[in-house]
């Protein structure tokens, strides 16, 4: 007890002065440690008068206790510690050709020297003063060096622990991208190529929750399904015009850089980061957080994080058997099941009329020729393209559906979907029943707006998407392109549109504002879709059925077919002639088809949509190549008095 | 000859050959070729090259993009009588760039000259004999060009 007391006499000013230091230390460092503790009641401790004997033993039982658990902690640290830096070494000089990773190194390791020396002087410390109480002389003297001694060699492998831990908290990703893109599709692709041609040497990264490169979208639903290849579904390559085929990836991977090069490329370039999904924005600290917990910082962001089919309520809730046997159709995993469902399925029915249902029945119908498929569309319009063409028009596009193997059930409204006796029942409001054995439902998409509460974005509640301004600008930093933008058209007002077009203009556009160019949407983008060999169109502005339209028609002949127009303007992808200059490549036009007039009223023509008498939307209706006029008419926003007049701008007549 | 009908709030035109030889009397606001809003081709209105241009495809944000730029625009600068004949050293390293991706630039033969094509003094003949023998570009171009569906 004396002896005791006379030892924490002695000690305690070098206890006070030491637990001083500590507390600098721990500000210092900022470590959190089981020696933090010990310093603060030591502190504390120091000032106070002793207690009475049994308490007195009492408090050096404890203290003595927990000085032993401290110090167990920090052997059982450094040995881990070394453990820890040994496997690092290993792995950092198998990983030594990888200059970055060295590169990186470097700079933390002067950094970590630092703090580094307080730690072990703040190791040092505390066990100099949780010594200081214990009982017995012995444990502080021989812990004492024992302390410094591990300490002193752990400081070697501490200081590379400390490195280690430095270049494991900095992945190889990059933690800041100059221009992030949020999506990998279609917009957010052209924004990187928009970026990197503007701004030299710029470093553009892409994440998407895709496990795929971007690509395009329309051949899924059209010339992947005409190709005569087997082993389409692999290849993912469909043929142009010219014969030559292509993927319907925007760039092979060598185009890409590495998302762990990105940040040393010295020409700059673009990565993606597939397989990962930004799930927090925040836009006050310019960086985002992935679903792996990454932080990456940003200069620029696009958000172009398009959308996600949607599906019928009534199969959601019909029960994992329906659930299994419906695709929603948008990616290329879907084109793929869906591709393997069709060889084998007897019955699939498409639900939804709109583009995708159509495209898709046509694509499925012409199939079903083969082998023996059936091919069933419903919708509750009262013909295909219901929203989109007048009711004349898409009466006339229905027939042709039903011409191309598809069996048409209008004006159709799903009630209940149902698994019986292995096929799917449909049943419908009006009573009619559906037997198939696979749905694909085409119901629309829904806009990705899931960063918008973290990001504090506005969404649109009359078009849904993030609303940005005619500048595709959502923030300061913040752009959005492709399907989930509702912005403002200058000409025609608020709108989101669901096209590939758009998606390539819009993207492009962000891509310039994100370099500076603050510049509205201005140049028009257009539509296309081509319903069998028969019937194609392009179309342009609002296209809506609700409008009262004016159509201007000629005798189609069968030159005026979407077939006929690729062979002679030599474009496979019919839209390509309309913006690139390689129309100049020209190809000899096939041998004229013999010249036969269709029974049919609404060969080709060009079809006017108004809104309070200013056309606002144009179908060309199997004519092509006449978009420039088109775009010119809508820009132009006249009122115009005879739209015949107009329509003779386009020489319908004419091939 | 031609007639109409109204189907509710849709009006139908049928229109002969005939109907339509008569030159149209709509009337269609000039254009400003110097809209900045407005697409622009290769050249700009102040005579810089749009390296944006949807008709270069991928080739100036490419891998050998900066290679590319250099290499186009000492030819779009060139005061030279032949056109570009001081730029030998800026399009063999942007083809020593181009042979290291074989995917993204296919080696072609025709390909192989590019300072000595004819076709006018214009770099976008230059571009385009570049690019139309090159898979590449013409991939990229269709993507920027308006495959659109739904």
């Amino acid at each position: 007890m004396l002896t005791c007391r006379a030892v924490w006499k002695k000690l305690a000013p070098l206890a006070r002065a030491s637990s001083t230091v500590c507390r600098q230390n721990v500000r210092r460092a900022g470590w959190n440690n089981a020696r933090t503790p010990l310093c603060v009641p030591v502190a504390h401790m120091s000032t106070g008068p002793v207690g009475g004997g049994s308490d007195n033993l009492k408090y050096a039982l404890l203290v003595g206790a927990s000085f032993v658990g401290g110090l167990t902690y920090a052997v059982i640290t450094l040995k881990g510690d070394q453990k820890r830096h040994v496997e690092r070494m290993t792995e950092i000089s198998s990983r030594k050709q990888k200059s970055a990773s060295q590169i990186q190194t470097e700079p933390p390791a002067t950094v970590m020297e630092p703090p580094l020396e307080t730690k072990l002087e703040a190791a040092a410390a505390p066990d100099a003063e949780a010594a200081a109480p214990s009982e017995t002389a012995e444990p502080p003297p021989v812990d004492e060096p024992l302390a410094e001694a591990s300490a002193e060699e752990a400081a070697a492998p501490l200081t590379d622990a400390g490195v280690e831990e430095a270049a494991d908290s900095k992945p190889s990703l990059p933690s800041h991208a100059p221009y992030l893109l949020i999506g990998g599709g279609t917009a957010s692709f052209a924004a990187a190529r928009s970026i990197r041609a503007r701004d030299p040497d710029a470093k553009v990264l892409i994440v998407t929750d895709e496990p795929d490169l971007p690509y395009m979208r329309p051949p899924l639903s059209k010339e992947l399904w005409f190709s005569d290849d087997p082993s389409v579904t692999e290849t993912l390559r469909f043929k142009q015009w010219n014969g030559k085929e292509r993927s319907i990836y925007f760039q092979p991977p060598s185009f890409y850089v590495d998302a762990e090069e990105l940040s040393g490329a010295e020409n700059g370039g673009v990565a993606v980061l597939t397989g990962r999904k930004v799930v927090h924005m925040d836009v006050r600290g310019n960086k985002v957080k992935l679903d792996d917990d990454m932080e990456i910082s940003y200069d620029k962001c696009l958000i172009a994080t398009g959308g996600v089919p949607r599906n019928l309520q009534v199969i959601e809730r019909a029960g994992e058997e329906v659930m299994k046997r419906t695709t929603v159709f948008r990616k290329i995993d879907d084109f793929k099941s869906l591709d393997k469902v069709s060889r084998n399925a007897q019955s699939i029915t498409i639900i939804g009329g709109g583009f995708l249902g159509s495209e898709l029945a046509c694509a499925l119908g012409r199939r079903s020729t083969e082998s023996g498929l059936e091919v069933i569309q419903m919708f509750p319009e009262k013909g295909n393209m219901g929203k989109v063409l007048p009711e004349y028009l898409s009466n006339w596009t229905t027939e042709k559906v039903k011409k191309e193997g598809v069996k048409v059930i209008r004006e159709a409204v799903v009630k209940s979907v149902s698994y019986k006796d292995d096929k799917l029942e449909i049943k419908l409001k009006d009573g009619r029943v559906v037997r198939t054995d696979h749905i694909v439902a085409a119901v629309g998409l829904e806009p990705n707006v899931d960063l918008a509460k973290s990001a504090g974005l506005e969404v649109d509640s009359d078009f849904g998407g993030y609303r940005v301004n005619a500048e595709l600008q959502a923030r300061s930093n913040i752009w959005v392109a492709g399907d989930a933008a509702c912005f403002y058209d200058i000409r025609l007002g608020r709108r989101r549109v669901e096209h590939h077009d758009h998606a390539v203009v819009s993207g492009r556009l962000a891509g310039e504002n994100m370099t500076g160019a603050n510049k509205p949407y201005w140049h028009q983008s257009m539509f296309w879709s081509d319903l069998g060999p028969d019937v194609g169109y392009e179309a342009i502005g609002i296209v809506d059925s609700s409008l009262p339209t004016v159509g201007v028609f000629a005798k189609a002949t069968a030159k005026d077919t979407p077939k006929a127009a690729t062979e002679e303007s030599g474009t496979g992808i019919r839209s390509e002639s309309e913006t690139e200059d390689t129309a100049s490549s020209a190809v000899a036009p096939a041998a004229p088809a013999p010249v036969v007039s269709h029974r049919d009223e609404y060969g080709k023509g060009v079809i006017f949509y108004l809104r309070e008498k200013v056309v606002v939307g144009i179908i060309l209706w199997n004519v092509f190549n006449r978009m420039p006029i088109a775009r010119k008419i809508i820009k132009d926003g006249e009122e115009h008095v005879d739209l015949n007049e107009v329509a003779k701008l386009f020489n319908i007549h004419e091939d | 000859m031609s007639y109409c009908k109204q189907e509710g709030k849709d009006r139908i035109i049928f229109v002969t050959k005939e109907d339509h030889e008569t030159p149209s009397n709509a009337e269609l606001i000039a254009d400003d070729p110097d809209d900045p809003y407005e697409e622009q081709g290769l050249i700009l209105p102040n005579g810089e090259i749009n390296w944006n241009c949807p008709c270069l495809g991928g080739m100036a944000s490419g891998p050998c993009g900066s290679q590319f730029k250099e290499a186009f625009s000492c030819f779009h600068y060139s005061q030279e009588e032949v056109k570009g004949s001081e730029c030998i050293e800026q399009f063999r390293t942007m083809q020593e760039c181009m042979q290291r991706y074989p995917d993204l630039y296919p080696q072609e033969e025709d390909k192989e000259s590019p300072p000595q094509a004819e076709s006018g003094g214009a770099p976008a003949a230059e571009g385009s004999a570049l690019l139309s023998e090159n898979d590449s570009p013409s991939v990229a171009s269709p993507d920027s060009a308006s495959a659109a569906d739904g």
